[in-house]
């Protein structure tokens, strides 16, 4: 296991094996979001207060959970990077920012879209949605951090402090319906006891949230293997790859390698 | 259930579809980003490599 982490952390082999496993983690994540969709939007019944209206959750409560999932993701792998000098870590962290923010900005439009026949309205300043705007601005500043500095180290090194640091909004977040008055539905599925959901529409909720989860380490892998390929442009084995200079004259052929 | 009631969505259908149709969106663009910048990083490769041998 410690011996494969280790491979991994190598950029050469980072690229080389995640190159292998990206079709098929496109097949688990249309396993789970076929018949996640499939249960979700026909099967599952009407609730029987919020009538169709609740199908909405099937994207919106997986697009949060992801945000949330998203960002400590990047603290976690941001600190890495920080603590041990792990250039695949680094890169990790800055790939999983734009995701995660197209995850909160999901999350937001949907449950405004959500909140307007529920609530009566598409937003309320109250702390859940409040905080889960914050999180957006945490990334979207993230973002602009790591664009305005032109050495990767330091960016990288800014980030990652940044993220951290942010990262006391996450248990904000998940408490704020608990902890303050909110128009916001509390929790249903993450209660101790059991869900207050019936299973036939929590399912589907359980398989959509695998299939976004899968979906987000596919397309996080591939914006990490381009970030790498640029990050490691002098090493030998991205010239032999993509080089065709006059020095590597047969390298072509290589070209087709994804 | 028919498709006319399926796609009504009990009343809601401008709601949900709204939502699922921004859902595909995002989805697409998390995809077809890495796709269009990976091109580009290969041809900006391609770039540095080719100034590198003027360089040298």
């Amino acid at each position: 296991m410690w011996a494969f982490l280790h491979k991994l952390a190598s950029p050469k082999h980072f690229y080389r094996i995640t190159g292998r496993w990206i079709p098929w983690l496109w097949v688990i994540t249309l396993l789970f979001m076929v018949p996640g969709l499939y249960l979700g939007l026909w099967v599952a019944p009407p609730d029987y207060q919020q009538g169709d209206s609740f199908r909405i959750m099937y994207v919106h409560v997986p697009a949060a959970w992801m945000s949330l999932f998203i960002y400590v993701f990047m603290a976690v792998t941001g600190g890495i990077g920080l603590i041990w000098n792990m250039k695949m870590a680094d890169i990790m962290a800055a790939s999983s920012a734009p995701i995660g923010a197209s995850f909160t900005f999901l999350a937001l439009v949907t449950g405004a879209i959500w909140g307007k026949p529920m609530w009566g309205t598409w937003w309320v300043w109250d702390a859940r949605l409040t905080s889960e705007l914050i999180l957006l601005f945490l990334y979207l500043g993230y973002i602009a951090l790591q664009a305005a500095i032109e050495e990767p180290r330091t960016a990288a090194r800014a980030a990652a402090i940044l993220a951290i640091v942010g990262s006391v909004n996450i248990p904000i977040i998940h408490y704020s319906v608990e902890w303050w008055n909110t128009l916001h539905q509390g929790p249903t599925v993450t209660r101790m006891d059991k869900p207050a959901i019936h299973p036939s529409m929590l399912w589907p909720l359980l398989l959509m949230a695998a299939a976004f989860q899968v979906y987000f380490f596919t397309v996080l892998l591939m914006r990490a293997r381009t970030e790498l390929l640029w990050r490691e442009r002098r090493a030998r084995w991205v010239r032999e790859m993509f080089g065709n200079s006059t020095r590597t004259p047969f390298s072509n052929t290589e070209k087709v390698v994804t | 259930m028919n498709w006319q009631q399926w796609f009504d969505m009990g009343g809601y259908g401008a709601y949900v579809w709204s939502s699922y149709a921004l859902t595909a969106i995002i989805l697409l663009w998390n995809l077809i980003t890495p796709i269009f910048r990976r091109r580009e990083v290969l041809r900006k490769i391609q770039n540095w490599y080719r100034q590198e041998d003027r360089l040298s």
